[in-house]
């Protein structure tokens, strides 16, 4: 198998570990097991229990609430592995003081951004919940301090790294009270909020509140710039967005608890999210099997002599599971790994394209029906979901069609056959072998589809299945493969759910201070010209995708730009069309596009090689975008 | 150096004085809602009375999360206030889910009056809590869509229903009435809908022709099955930064908006009702025989769930209340 080795392969090589080492492991494996298990099993009861009468509801929020721990467990062991997303652009540097100097400054900031992060969610934990909030008898206050405990752990975690043996005590005494101090400082509001519930003068403690937002008011612009440095020198992606988002926060004299508040919103809100690490456990445990190469031998010898059908298989398969998600991300997670082996097995199309293609190929699927983003942004426009959904199949059509021109171009130029001349009966044969891999996609339409299971459900039941057909009926599943597998699908859930929590809290920012209201104001006031006005949307929203997940971005920014299409006479069926579609593309805009940050996370890939990767992608699907939003004919070719 | 830069910081700390009162209120409602324009119309009241002193920022369409969020948003001082319903107002003290149990009030003259006698028994349990509420009204009233036609209390057994958001407590209602609820998870509700996992939706009027759901559940039953009850609550925090000579007027003017928002809450339900008529909403009408049905078999699930979902006390105020109002009538 040739996919990209992951990190649990990559441990394999190391020297064998000491036994309190192995202790650690083992207990690390243990949790995991159990937080994926639970996971797996109360999406399955309660779709068993939904056909027993009477039987008692199982609460939705406790399948949200393991997603929180999840998270937070996944970033614990990413810490220890050090394998939190970063962009480490001196890690090759030859002179070792330097280098020394930049990993030291990365990681002083690192500390006090654990600190602030860990008094903003014990601040959360102990205020934002009411007396009688539970969870299945629990209160949600004694559920939420997992959050601090978590940022705990990770802090000294950090120090520990960071203190090596040899150092000298004043370092380590520096080290620790001076990060905790920074830290402190920066989530003063919170911290003063918390003390104020007791008897003390909160007049005195208002003035202290408005003084420190003063102050922050002078320091936030140098404190953004140092952390932007920062993720030069390698500091953890979600310590740069939530770095910011803290001095942001405080800038305008907002408790850093907002962080908090956003991320256990997202976090422990149990819907599409928490599908994510089930099917990214799908995911490794199919490219741990030999199942890629029963895929690539179905492509190979059946389906004739059809240039770039692997691509074809690969763009069709993952836009029409985004629809479903409604979440490209989602699909990379989920399809990806399979997908990568299939196309790195097949010799035609090399490691840029098979990469760029994966992380740009879920992207039309936004527009296509029954996509929830659709749906969503027909309820907010107040325009018909099925004009909607008519409005969206060209366009889609057109970004698909895009992506499987450039695979046949590539196929074609290779020169290497993706056809094998076989005999009909080895046909059938590569057809039977495979015949386990190809009912799980069925398996999870149908489920979907027939309303029998809800996305989480489903991604639960596609667990169980995996493991029955690869563990039980394969036997290609060995006990390593299990715990490489759920390993690695808990680094990848906790640190893409840590970037996640921590844009949330940003855009959330830019909620609170009203940013994107300021903006339509703004081309209000100066544009007159509908095309100039199409332009600007394009790039704009080409920024939101950067930032702001689908969902929040419909909430947050439609109702704001449908005035503004109204005034220049714009479609709300093209303006749905040009907003997810450019949002799509935002995606994968470089450098911070959501997707390669996930892609280059889930592939083990340097964001600087998938820039590469993506570029010829990203201009082709601009070009198609700009088509798209220029030509309303496109949006409107099947309404009435 | 470090000296003198302390010194600063602890000179600025001293210097800067109180700014005026910004609240940041969160609402569920549509900017371009009855609610939306009647929060609009609350800010620049305020605002004039106060001299520009008293700022009301409006988070609508939710951007500030549901009302569980802008609770814990209220608690950790990043909203000052926020517009809830029954369900919000639950979280608060769970008592307040009572005034939403189904079939208790007959109609809306009931559940109105009701309300203006027990506002000061609500008011104080707010107060408690650290939270003031401004104004209170209707905001709906619940009503049954389904993809067939359903009026009787034995067809709505039959079905797969749900209700937005996560409550358990709501869930568990629904059991006790022997629905076989499903659990809705925010956006996923419309999906359910729409692959059939969920065939029937209790929601008010304006939400289901907000989300559209005449194309996936076209038939409306006119049953009033529970109303839901509004309020906009600040923290007890921010209400007492308000000069005290203020309050009265500012209660006053919320009370004048509430009220003009009251009188024209049901032709705000039959404009929505008529608007998805026109999209092929069908009316179904409950009879007589159907409607007695559903108020013995929901007063028999209420007096179950005294105690563990509804509050007793309250209950009985209520009942008291309805007693004497409907001796009057008679």
């Amino acid at each position: 198998m040739e996919t990209t080795p992951t990190t649990a392969d990559q441990s394999a090589l190391q020297p064998p570990p000491t036994a309190r080492q192995a202790a650690i492991t083992s207990a690390s494996l243990t949790i995991s097991l159990i937080l994926f298990g639970l996971s797996t099993f109360l999406p399955l009861l309660s779709a068993i229990v939904r056909f027993v009468p009477n039987a008692p509801l199982i609460d939705g929020r406790i399948t949200g609430h393991l997603m929180l721990f999840l998270s937070l467990w996944g970033a614990i062991i990413a810490t220890v592995r050090k394998e939190h997303l970063s962009i480490q652009l001196f890690q090759n540097l030859k002179f070792e003081r330097l280098r020394n100097l930049i990993q030291r400054t990365s990681w002083y900031l690192g500390l006090f951004i654990s600190v602030a992060l860990f008094w903003a969610s014990l601040c959360f934990a102990l205020l934002a919940f009411g007396p009688d909030e539970e969870l299945f008898g629990i209160p949600l206050t004694v559920v939420a301090m997992s959050m601090p405990l978590g940022f705990l752990f990770i802090y000294l975690i950090e120090l520990k790294q960071t203190i090596s043996k040899g150092q000298v005590l004043w370092w380590k005494l520096f080290a620790t009270i001076s990060t905790f101090i920074v830290g402190a400082i920066l989530t003063l509001p919170s911290i003063l909020t918390l003390v104020s519930l007791g008897n003390f003068d909160s007049e005195w403690f208002n003035s202290l509140s408005d003084a420190w937002t003063s102050t922050m008011e002078w320091l936030t612009m140098p404190f953004v710039i140092l952390i932007l440095f920062g993720a030069f020198l390698g500091l953890p992606l979600y310590k740069v967005i939530g770095g910011i988002s803290l001095v942001l926060f405080a800038g305008i004299g907002s408790s850093a608890s907002i962080i908090m508040e956003e991320s256990y919103r997202i976090l422990s809100n149990g819907s599409i999210l928490a599908a994510i690490p089930l099917f990214t456990l799908c995911g490794f445990l199919l490219s741990h099997a030999k199942s890629p190469q029963r895929i690539v031998g179905l492509i190979e010898k059946t389906g004739g002599r059809f240039t770039g059908k692997t691509a074809f298989v690969t763009i069709l398969s993952m836009a029409v599971f985004t629809t479903f998600t409604g979440a490209s991300g989602v699909t990379i997670l989920a399809l990806g790994s399979l997908l990568l082996g299939v196309l790195l097995k097949n010799k035609s199309y090399g490691e840029t394209f098979s990469y760029g293609l994966i992380t740009s190929a879920p992207g039309p699927g936004i527009l296509l029906p029954p996509s929830l983003a659709i749906i969503l942004y027909a309820s907010t426009a107040q325009v018909s979901i099925l004009d909607m959904f008519k409005a969206g199949i060209l366009p889609g059509l057109i970004l698909m069609l895009g992506l499987f021109g450039m695979g046949i171009y590539k196929s074609f130029r290779s020169g290497t056959k993706e056809h094998k001349a076989v005999s009909s009966s080895e046909k059938k044969g590569s057809f039977t072998d495979a015949i386990g891999e190809l009912i799980l996609p069925l398996l999870i339409f149908v489920l979907l589809f027939t309303g029998a299971a809800n996305l989480v459900e489903t991604a639960a039941l596609s667990v169980v299945y995996v493991l029955i057909y690869l563990g039980l009926f394969r036997r290609e599943l060995n006990i390593n493969a299990l715990k490489a597998s759920l390993t690695s699908a808990a680094i990848i859930a906790g640190g893409v759910f840590i970037i996640l929590a921590m844009s949330r809290a940003l855009s959330y920012y830019s909620v609170d201070t009203g940013f994107p209201q300021l903006l339509v104001e703004w081309i209000r006031s100066s544009i007159a010209s509908p095309w100039m006005f199409i332009l600007l949307l394009n790039l704009i929203l080409l920024l939101v995708g950067c930032i702001m997940d689908v969902y929040s971005a419909i909430y947050i920014i439609v109702p704001l730009i449908l005035p503004l299409g109204d005034i220049f006479g714009i479609s709300r069926l093209h303006l749905g069309i040009i907003f997810l579609s450019n949002l799509s593309l935002g995606f994968i805009t470089p450098p911070v596009g959501l997707n390669l940050f996930l892609s280059s996370y889930r592939f083990n890939r340097p964001m600087t090689n998938l820039y590469k990767d993506i570029l010829p992608f990203f201009l082709i699907q601009l070009i198609l975008v700009v088509l798209i939003s220029f030509v309303p004919w496109f949006s409107l070719a099947f309404i009435p | 150096m470090k000296r003198i830069t302390m010194l600063l910081i602890l000179v600025l700390f001293l210097i800067v004085p109180l700014s005026s009162l910004q609240i940041k209120l969160g609402s569920q409602a549509p900017e371009a809602s009855p609610w939306g324009d009647a929060l609009k119309e609350l800010a620049a009241e305020w605002l004039k009375i106060s001299n520009g002193e008293i700022q009301i920022r409006i988070f609508h369409n939710a951007v500030a999360g549901n009302e569980d969020d802008m609770l814990r948003k209220m608690r950790i001082g990043q909203l000052q206030g926020a517009v809830l319903t029954t369900n919000g107002l639950g979280l608060i003290d769970k008592a307040l889910l009572t005034l939403s149990a189904p079939m208790i009030f007959k109609d809306r003259n009931e559940f109105g009056k009701t309300i203006e006698l027990v506002k000061p028994d609500l008011e104080n349990r707010l107060v408690v809590k650290g939270y003031q509420p401004i104004v209170w009204n209707t905001a709906g009233w619940i009503h049954f869509f389904s993809k067939t036609k359903l009026t009787s209390i034995e067809q709505a057994r039959n079905r797969k229903l749900t209700i937005p958001g996560n409550s358990d407590d709501l869930f568990k209602m629904m059991q006790t009435m022997g629905f076989k609820p499903i659990n809705g998870q925010g956006l996923e509700v419309l999906t359910a809908l729409n692959s059939g996992m969920v065939d029937t939706i209790l929601l008010v009027p304006f939400a289901a022709a907000g989300y559209q759901l005449f194309g996936a559940a076209p038939h409306f039953s006119d049953l009033e099955f529970a109303p839901i009850l509004g309020s906009i609550v600040l923290s007890t925090q921010t209400w007492t930064r308000i000069p005290a000579n203020l309050r009265p007027q500012l209660m006053a003017a919320a009370a004048k908006i509430a009220a003009k928002l009251d009188s024209r809450a049901v032709d705000i339900e039959k404009e929505a009702i008529t608007a998805m008529v026109k999209y092929g909403l069908i009316v179904n009408r409950t009879s007589q025989s159907e409607l007695a049905e559903w108020q013995k078999e929901a007063a028999m699930a209420v007096q179950k769930s005294l105690g563990t979902i509804y509050d007793k006390d309250l209950f009985n105020t209520i009942q008291t209340i309805l007693t004497r109002l409907r001796s009057n009538r008679e």
